[in-house]
């Protein structure tokens, strides 16, 4: 577990390395900006799988949003 | 919105012509039949900056800005204002201090409809209570030091309201089109054979006809003339563009279109030029590379490009 | 005439700060609230596979969970500077599930199910309040979840920072959950408790980053801590043939990492989304998770995106289909839960979308499949491995 620690924070300092190297100017985002090129559970849809996996699966977390306590699991 | 790819559908011109921001718009944009919902999503947009930027609403920001400028307070704006605020400082800084949206306090002194000069102690009065460098202005927080000021986004909005439409345009794949708000035009691309659009150039004295017209394949241009707000005495034509500086009307240039990448650009450089003068006008078009149509007091027009 | 012209320095600054107004980038600088509400309605159906296992009463094999859910979500603008999110959702679920192991005739462990079918309601809102600042906003979340026999109350804060030019974000979030068992049957059973707690603190950092116009990448850390009665109140444990109460560590603490990639193709108007998972916890589980998503644009404002997701999961140090210990060597801590299993699962899926002027439709559906790699005598796997398919049908209208 600490190594797992160390190596993600290794890894999380060189992107904010790397953040400061290249700059993607405003009128660029265009692409980025897509509901497609999101993070996390965008519609409702996602949000329900998020919640299945969460009930059947031991490994949970990560997806952004807390879908709360739930006696499914 | 998304990007259509490789859309072999049958393009075919559509337009439609609505009124908004006080004038009369039309967009003509070349579309397969399925994307006809981009009209309704260009005027949403359009409605939406003038619920927002408009001195007449009072639910605006502007109006809300304005609110707190007459006290003499401090407000926080939202992102896309300071943006705009952002941009307004930029134009001020490059045009010496003449494009500045605080100029519009100065409509209490000249007062069109009367069409009388005001008295040069009401003019003072209102003139020092222009001046962007008086009011403070850092990230998205704006305070006015001193009460009785007024900003006005009226020749930032229109031109911004015509680049955003494009910029909406081009989301939607939509390469061929013309959009004209008020004489704020943008070209998004030639016709689909090629062609550039043919674009008019108001004749200053002669409404509703052109004075020129001029080839378009992609690009903006505004036009300021001193025909739309004025009013005539012995022989001398007191127009609505107001020189922060002297509080003078522009008295030396009858219009100036510009062209320009965005409309944006192109409507504060042809302000700008009007409050100028025809010479410093052209050394300072020239010397940002913009082309220009200028048409001087005596009619005599200069187009370079 | 074009503007074939060289740009000067004073032009070229004048068109930087123009094109950074939101609606010339075609993209808020910073995040920023939306303009017009918007309502969402779905609904979902989920199924899971039968398996063969041995029903309490009836003979039939056993049919395992369906649930109905509908959801309903609401997001409005609120002012200038800030949104709001509410959401609903209802959940009925029917069916048997997992109940205890046994050793079968053949020494293979058989899945024993409920008997009695299951019949539940879950109801579940949550509001959520996120304010802009200029280049960062602060969510404040608050949720309740409600069964029958579970209820729980949930708080969230999320801070998120914009930096460097907006191309980076930083978002720090805590959320606490305060959830109370109240076992039904409690009377009947000698196993099920009659009322317990339990409590889930999640403490996260993710770090978004613009790479170029057309790649973004996502890392995060998150570390969750569960304190109280974390046992399932519903399951048992044969031990020595004699059935057991599932019973687990009262308290958890998990790790988890995760790396996620979105890269747009402009050229095929298609973005390819990777979701990359690490899971690791006290309880001895580590799981890896990785999904690719192809979300390919079509015309007319169709979309299809295809989606494969691999899950894989190593047993809780206590898991044991049954356990056959010398007398008083008992261990305290024991559970056959098949979430607790060893397992992998490969799922995969089909969204379709649809723009209908300001109506949006989506069609989704996906099978998910746990992979039975168990050899004769592994104990580490359990028998009640779960497949199911889920399909969502959903709407949306932004007014």
């Amino acid at each position: 577990m600490k190594r797992l620690i160390f190596r993600s924070f290794i890894l999380m300092v060189s992107i904010a390395y790397l953040a400061s190297c290249a700059e993607v100017k405003p009128w660029q985002k265009e692409n980025l900006a897509k509901p497609e090129m999101q993070f996390g559970d965008q519609t409702l849809s996602d949000r329900i799988k998020s919640h299945t996996y969460f009930s059947k699966e031991s490994a949970h977390g990560g997806t952004g949003s807390s879908s709360g306590g739930c006696g499914c699991n | 919105m998304q990007i259509k790819g490789n859309n072999h559908a049958k393009l075919c011109l559509e337009s439609r012509q609505f009124n908004a921001m006080g004038s009369p718009c039309e967009v003509q944009l070349y579309l397969s039949s399925a994307d006809m919902d981009i009209f309704d999503i260009l005027e949403r947009e359009i409605k939406r900056l003038e619920g927002k930027y408009s001195r007449y609403q009072e639910t605006s920001v502007v109006s809300n800005i304005n609110r707190v400028a007459k006290l003499g307070g401090q407000l926080t704006v939202d992102s896309e204002t300071a943006a705009i605020l952002q941009f307004a400082d930029h134009c001020f800084q490059s045009s010496s201090g003449l494009f500045d949206i605080t100029t519009g306090v100065l409509r209490n002194a000249w007062n069109f409809k009367t069409g009388i000069k005001p008295a040069s102690c009401k003019l003072n009065k209102y003139l020092s209570l222009v001046g962007w460098k008086k009011l403070h202005w850092q990230n998205s927080r704006l305070s006015f030091p001193e009460p009785g000021m007024e900003l006005d986004f009226g020749g930032i909005v229109k031109e911004y309201a015509v680049d955003a439409l494009v910029t909406l345009c081009r989301t939607a794949g939509i390469e061929s089109g013309i959009i004209d708000l008020g004489g704020d035009i943008a070209v998004l691309g030639p016709h689909p054979d090629g062609s550039p659009w043919m674009i008019g150039i108001r004749h200053p004295r002669k409404n509703n006809q052109p004075i020129l017209k001029i080839p378009v394949k992609q690009g903006c241009i505004a036009t300021s003339g001193d025909y739309e707000r004025y009013f005539e005495k012995e022989g001398q034509r007191y127009c609505h563009l107001l020189n922060p500086l002297t509080g003078q009307p522009a008295m030396e240039l009858q219009s100036v279109s510009v062209i320009a990448n965005l409309c944006v650009i192109a409507g504060m450089a042809s302000t700008t030029s009007m409050l100028m003068g025809e010479s410093l006008a052209k050394e300072w078009l020239d010397s940002l590379n913009l082309p220009y149509c200028l048409i001087n007091k005596s009619g005599l027009l200069t187009s370079t490009g | 005439m074009a503007i074939t012209k060289k740009i000067t320095p004073t032009l070229a600054a004048l068109t930087a700060s123009a094109a950074a107004m939101p609606g010339i980038s075609g993209f808020a600088s910073a995040a920023s609230p939306i303009t017009e509400p918007r309502i969402s309605i779905s609904t979902s159906s989920y199924q899971e596979q039968a398996i063969d296992g041995i029903r309490t009463t009836g003979t039939d094999n056993a049919d395992r969970y369906d649930i109905e859910v509908g959801q309903f979500q609401l997001v409005a603008p609120m002012g200038d500077n800030a949104e709001i999110d509410f959401r609903l959702a209802k959940d009925r679920m029917s069916g048997a599930s997992p109940w205890f192991v046994v050793e079968g005739a053949d020494g293979e462990p058989v899945q024993v199910m409920s008997g009695a079918t299951i019949d539940d309601e879950r109801k579940d809102a949550s509001l959520e309040y996120k304010h802009f600042n200029d280049s960062s906003a602060i969510s404040v979340i608050l949720g309740i979840s409600s069964e029958n026999d579970y209820l729980s109350h949930n708080i969230g804060v999320v801070v998120d920072q914009e930096l460097n030019n907006n191309n980076t974000t930083v978002s720090v979030g805590y959320s606490f959950s305060d959830d109370n068992i109240t076992a039904t049957d409690s009377e009947l059973f000698f196993s099920r408790p009659e009322k317990e707690n339990k409590s889930v603190q999640l403490l996260s950092l993710n770090v978004s980053h613009a790479v170029n116009k057309n790649l973004a990448f996502q890392t995060g850390l998150s570390y969750e801590v569960q304190k109280g009665f974390l046992s399932d109140p519903y399951k048992l444990v044969m031990v020595n043939n004699i059935p057991l109460a599932d019973s687990r560590p009262d308290s958890r603490y998990a790790l988890i990492y995760v790396a996620n990639l979105r890269q747009y193709f402009p050229k095929s108007t298609a973005a390819l989304k990777i979701d990359y998972r690490y899971y690791a916890d006290n309880w001895g589980i580590d799981s890896h998770t990785l999904s690719l998503i192809w979300h390919q644009n079509l015309t007319n404002n169709w979309s299809v995106a295809p989606m494969v997701r691999y899950y894989k999961q190593n047993e809780a140090d206590f898991f044991a289909n049954y356990l056959v210990t010398a007398e008083n060597q008992a261990s305290i801590h024991h559970s056959s839960d098949y979430r607790l299993s060893k397992f992998d699962a490969v799922s995969y899926g089909l969204t379709l979308t649809k723009q209908i002027g300001r109506m949006g439709i989506e069609l989704s559906a996906e099978q998910y499949e746990s992979t039975d790699s168990r050899k004769p005598g592994d104990s580490r796997t359990s028998p009640g491995l779960v497949d199911f398919s889920l399909v969502s049908l959903s709407a949306s209208y932004e007014f």
